[in-house]
């Protein structure tokens, strides 16, 4: 089977995606993320409605080993742990809104530059596998050409 | 050419100058004549701590909180970091940032005046103005600075108008 992920995937979709969250990212105060925060979102459903109808799901899980519908939840639990055990005790804990919103934001931009390495992924290993079929091939040759 | 220059005062800049011109007064001489206001020297350092110098920080702490939309899990990691760096005896901040300053700068305050038992001593008025300036530069003025220069960063200090310096 062929995996074309950006038939279903649509490619400048992704693109749109991972150019605005990067751009909205340098938030300073609640306003912002929460503005941000939707606009990501908004990104996340896209990308798992489409992962729903196409292949994305195993080409993620093959390249990342991870679940993409689970990969933002994961990576919320994980970062915000993370963020506490880091920062001390400072008086909030793992279910303070404003953090896992934060975090969530991240973790969204995460699964989008994911999303998006996805064809080049897939695009240099095909290139792979052809480069290495014409290697074996000129070997070969080689090889009969010495046996001549 | 006009010898006035004009400066951007903030909100929080003046809060900050005024917490600082307080506490400034609160330790100098008292003008000849001001029966108000009693030298720091002559009060016990129990007194000094409980009359004079936590209730100004107390409200300096107060004017300089951030607003409901900064992001308050970083300001606080930055605030406790902050404190933890310049040596102010914090480990943790509770739900309340004034209530857990307070208990810093009391701890601080109280390592610095309380274990010295020659402030005890009525004679001790120069000693004791000279460890009260010192206990304050030390506890006090650093976790208002702080407060101040988070504040600034994460640009909450609205702009309030000029002032003007010069003749």
């Amino acid at each position: 089977m062929t995996y074309v992920p950006k038939r279903l995937v649509r490619e400048e979709s992704i693109e749109n995606c991972l150019n605005e969250l990067q751009r909205r990212a340098n938030f300073h105060n609640v306003p912002e993320l929460v503005y941000a925060l939707s606009y990501a979102r908004e990104c996340m459903r896209a990308i798992l409605r489409n992962a729903e109808h196409s292949e994305l799901a195993d080409l993620f899980e093959a390249a990342y080993g991870e679940d993409i519908r689970q990969f933002v939840p994961n990576c919320i639990e994980e970062r915000v742990r993370e963020y506490l055990r880091e920062a001390g005790d400072i008086g909030i804990d793992e279910h303070d809104e404003q953090l896992r919103s934060y975090v969530e934001y991240f973790c969204i931009l995460g699964l989008v530059f994911r999303v998006h390495a996805l064809p080049r992924t897939e695009q240099k290993r095909e290139q792979s596998i052809t480069e290495k079929k014409a290697t074996i091939a000129k070997e070969l040759r080689s090889n009969g050409t010495d046996e001549e | 050419m006009s010898d006035v220059v004009r400066v951007r005062m903030t909100r929080l800049d003046r809060a900050y100058e005024e917490c600082r011109a307080a506490i400034s007064e609160a330790l100098a001489e008292p003008e000849p004549g001001d029966v108000k206001h009693v030298p720091i020297g002559l009060l016990e350092p129990k007194k000094f701590m409980e009359d004079v110098i936590l209730p100004l920080t107390q409200g300096c702490l107060v004017e300089l909180l951030p607003p409901p939309n900064v992001l308050m899990f970083e300001y606080r990691r930055r605030l406790l970091r902050g404190l933890q760096y310049e040596g102010i005896p914090i480990t943790r901040l509770g739900p309340s940032i004034v209530d857990s300053l307070m208990s810093a700068v009391i701890a601080c305050l109280e390592s610095h005046l309380l274990s010295n038992k020659e402030l005890t001593s009525s004679h001790a008025i120069r000693e004791r103005e000279r460890e009260y300036r010192r206990a304050v530069s030390s506890c006090v003025l650093p976790v208002i600075k702080i407060m101040y220069d988070l504040a600034s960063e994460y640009g909450y200090a609205q702009a309030q108008g000029e002032m003007r310096v010069g003749p």
